[in-house]
């Protein structure tokens, strides 16, 4: 079910075209990195689906409710963090996060069992009585995540979370995050870190200069750019013997040696991998590998961006 | 549910974040340690000077309000300011955009805040203002009435402040802001002493009606500017798509009914002077001149959050359109006010047309510069109406016409020698024309086709965005209708749904 649709999107201020008719969409329990160099439209798009910006054209549906239509059906829906949070003087955690349960119209029984739920959830019971402000970047990027949840939203919109964590801090936002989607929630989350994103995300979204260039899974991505599939081959005999072996055989593409084997590219059919295997074995190359190649984001990230700087 | 749970549930978080914020903070312990401190030794010192004195009460309570004064409409309504620009840093107002929680309830609740800590500022010197009134020489009465109105006041200043807060998230601005309002506080206090010393020591003047007539009307003003920026702050911290105009206009459109309803009845009061009330009228109508800047400035389309929300009846859109946003809306609601300010002058009994009197061409006078000075800069300039700094400029234009006008043609007439207008005597110049309208002089001809030709181009020039304003409201409501008409049918056909 989709959670987050947005359609054709577009967003100019003044003559610079931060949004143009980008359109991606989210499903429940999925986790979607938002992808794109500095100054990309990631933000801008963000706010857009946050309600904090509209857009000059097009629409965001969240749970159903348009930005333009229903804000408030939508903010009920959303949980948006942005990149620096949490900066309340003279305010303890646990303040802090009663404070804004009120604001998210909280009452009674229900506000202290969602404090307790995030407070769990975020691992916070230690620092309760911490000011926010004296907390680490990584435990204030806690409670910005707890507050985030307080209201139990069914899409969370992550700007740049991990910036400035250091690696465990990254490591265990890694695990919430994954914990949240297995909850059925829908995540949207920006970051700089792509090998960080590939492994918590489901789908990617890559922008630049405003246009969504790609969307979708690394996968099908990778087969977008590249429709034969990838493969590594390592035998016991020398790479220059492999290597020739392979520009002999039909449908063999894009052949590439390294210290150790090869790099090559082959129409997916199982049949033809099967005979190629076949055919290496009987002419004596003895193969100790045979691997498909998976799509690495860093690689699909820089195939699909040129650097445009808006 | 228990009482007191219901109603922690019911109060506003803001409130309760300021308070504990300020109670933890250094800002208010130091503010109500030295406010007790100074009202100590104040104390002591007037108790010490007028020790013999019949009206040591009265030197003893004058101290004592220096102190409560400089807590009440200085020092909490700053604290209020600081506390809600810091919340504003790093885009927490934004985020409260996302909450619950709507922009007047975070206002309000910055209000209550800063009021509760009035109240504990007032509960501290308590015991001060008790022994004021044991000594001799304040009257009870007296000793309420300052307290009341000084809370009052604290209240709309805390109010503007808060408000202000609002304004930009440019630091080096905010500087700006708050210095002025530094100064605008410290005026506030350095009045407020002396009015009531003078209160204290007549304390009979309160039964006064005239005194009395005096004090509501502060009362009054205080209450619309604070809810004048209330208002201003409440849209300031909407979203920009939100109708931010409407309340405003509401609340300038109710002031200026009252405002000539009070001038009305008292023109019409046989003890009153006719010629101070006309002036009064005069100064209300012209009291409008920045806030219609504002509405006439504004970006000419209406949003799409504000186009939902026009009325499906077309009679109704047509009577709201002059409140609805817009810069040709606001040119026609500025229109609006300046026909009731004109068709009310023709009911004052004083003012009807005689040999005598000029003061009805002074109002046709007045209203066609009026006219002019709040919609043609605006109509000049609404083709940049969508950048801000436009805006801006928009809503100090009618003030910036009035002065242009005055001192571009007094300038050239400096340069080229041309008569007297170097010393600003031409009929470009608003006061020198009136002046001389109102002395019914020879100069009466130029004087008025200056005046009636601006207000010509005037009407030229707003005549089409005028024109759009009304057919675009027009336009939304149609639609409106269609729409509703379409869902009608599809329940009609589907009643299920």
């Amino acid at each position: 079910m989709k959670i987050l649709d947005v359609q054709s999107i577009s967003r100019s201020f003044g003559s610079v075209k931060a949004v143009d008719n980008v359109s991606f969409s989210v499903s429940a329990g999925e986790i979607c990195g938002f992808i794109g160099p500095n100054g990309a439209g990631k933000t801008t798009t963000m706010r857009i689906c946050s309600t904090l910006e509209l857009p000059d054209s097009g629409d965001v549906l969240v749970g159903g409710c348009s930005v333009l239509a229903d804000p408030r059906g939508v903010t009920r829906q959303i949980g948006f963090m942005p990149d620096a949070y949490a900066s309340e003087q003279n305010t303890p955690v646990r303040d802090y996060l009663e404070f804004h349960a009120r604001a998210q119209g909280l009452r009674g029984p229900a506000r202290g069992k969602a404090i307790r739920s995030v407070i769990d959830f975020t691992g916070l019971k230690p620092l309760l009585d911490k000011e926010v402000l004296a907390l680490s970047k990584g435990m204030r990027q806690r409670a910005g995540l707890a507050v985030t949840l307080l209201h139990d939203p069914s899409l969370l919109i992550l700007d740049e979370p991990a910036a400035g964590l250091d690696p465990r801090a990254r490591v265990e936002l890694r695990e919430l995050l994954s914990v949240l989607a297995e909850m059925g929630k829908a995540v949207l989350i920006s970051s700089h870190i792509l090998t960080e994103l590939s492994e918590i995300c489901d789908v990617v979204a890559v922008i630049e200069a405003g246009r969504i260039r790609a969307s979708g899974r690394v996968t099908d991505i990778q087969k977008q750019l590249s429709p034969d599939a990838l493969y590594y081959m390592r035998c016991i005999s020398s790479v220059e013997l492999l290597q020739r072996f392979l520009l002999e055989q039909p449908g063999v593409d894009k052949v590439r040696a390294d210290k150790q084997g090869c790099v090559f590219s082959l129409a997916e059919e199982d049949q033809a991998l099967a005979d190629l295997l076949g055919r290496a074995v009987t002419q004596g190359l003895r193969p100790l590998e045979m691997r498909p190649l998976t799509a690495d984001l860093e690689e699909v990230f820089l195939s699909l961006t040129e650097g445009v700087v808006q | 549910m228990i009482f007191p749970q219901w109603i922690d549930d019911r109060l506003n978080p803001i409130l309760v974040k300021e308070v504990r914020q300020a109670l933890r903070g250094r800002y208010f312990k130091v503010t109500y340690g030295l406010t007790l401190i100074a009202a100590t030794l104040v104390g002591i010192v007037c108790l010490l000077a007028a020790v013999n004195d019949e009206s040591v009460g009265q030197t003893y309570f004058l101290g004592i309000y220096l102190c409560m004064a400089t807590a009440m409409i200085g020092l909490v309504p700053f604290q209020a300011f600081v506390a809600a620009s810091g919340s504003g840093r790093g885009g927490q107002s934004e985020l409260m955009q996302l909450t619950a929680l709507r922009p007047r309830q975070i206002l309000a609740g910055g209000l209550l805040a800063s009021f509760v800590q009035s109240g504990l500022v007032l509960a501290a010197l308590a015991p001060f203002l008790a022994l004021s009134f044991l000594l001799p020489g304040v009257d009870l009465s007296v000793l309420i009435f300052v307290v009341l109105y000084t809370l009052l006041f604290s209240a709309c200043v805390s109010c503007v402040t808060l408000s202000a807060s609002f304004l930009t998230e440019n630091r080096l601005l905010r500087v700006i802001v708050m210095v002025f309002l530094g100064g605008w506080q410290f005026g506030l206090v350095s009045a407020a002493v002396p009015g009531v010393s003078e209160l204290v020591e007549n304390s009979s003047e309160l039964q006064d009606p005239e005194v009395q007539v005096i004090f509501a009307i502060f009362a009054g003003l205080a209450i619309f500017i604070a809810l004048f920026a209330f208002i201003g702050g409440t849209l300031r911290i909407s979203h920009p798509e939100e109708n931010r105009s409407t309340p405003l206009r509401v609340l300038m459109f109710g002031f200026a009914l009252a405002g000539l309803a009070f001038t009305f009845v008292g023109m019409r009061s046989p003890h009153a002077e006719a010629e101070g009330f006309v002036l009064a009228y005069l100064a209300l109508g012209f009291a409008m001149l920045l806030p219609s800047g504002i509405f006439a400035g504004e970006s000419e389309r209406l949003g799409r959050r504000v186009q939902v929300t026009a009325p499906k009846n077309a009679l109704v859109a047509l009577l709201v359109t002059p409140f609805m946003p817009g810069g040709g809306n606001g040119a026609l609601f500025n229109g609006l006010i300046l026909a009731l300010f004109g068709s009310i002058m023709l009911l004052f009994p004083t003012v009807q047309p005689d040999a005598d009197d000029p003061w009805a061409e002074l109002f046709i006078f007045c209203f066609l510069w009026g006219v002019t000075a709040f919609n043609l800069p605006t109509a000049l300039l609404q083709r940049w109406s969508n950048h801000m700094p436009v805006r801006v400029l928009s809503a100090f234009s009618p003030g910036l016409f009035f002065a242009g006008t005055a001192l571009v043609p007094a300038f050239i007439g400096l340069m080229f020698e041309g008569g007297n207008w170097g010393q600003f005597e031409h009929p470009f110049c608003f006061p020198w024309a009136f002046e001389r309208l109102a002395q019914n002089d020879s100069f009466q001809k130029p004087v008025w086709i200056v005046a009636v030709g601006m207000f010509v181009i005037t009407l030229l020039a707003n005549l089409k965005r005028v024109l759009r304003g009304l057919g675009e409201v027009q336009r939304v409501s149609k639609l409106r209708r269609e729409n509703q008409a379409r869902v009608d049918a599809f329940e009609k056909e589907v009643p299920a749904a």
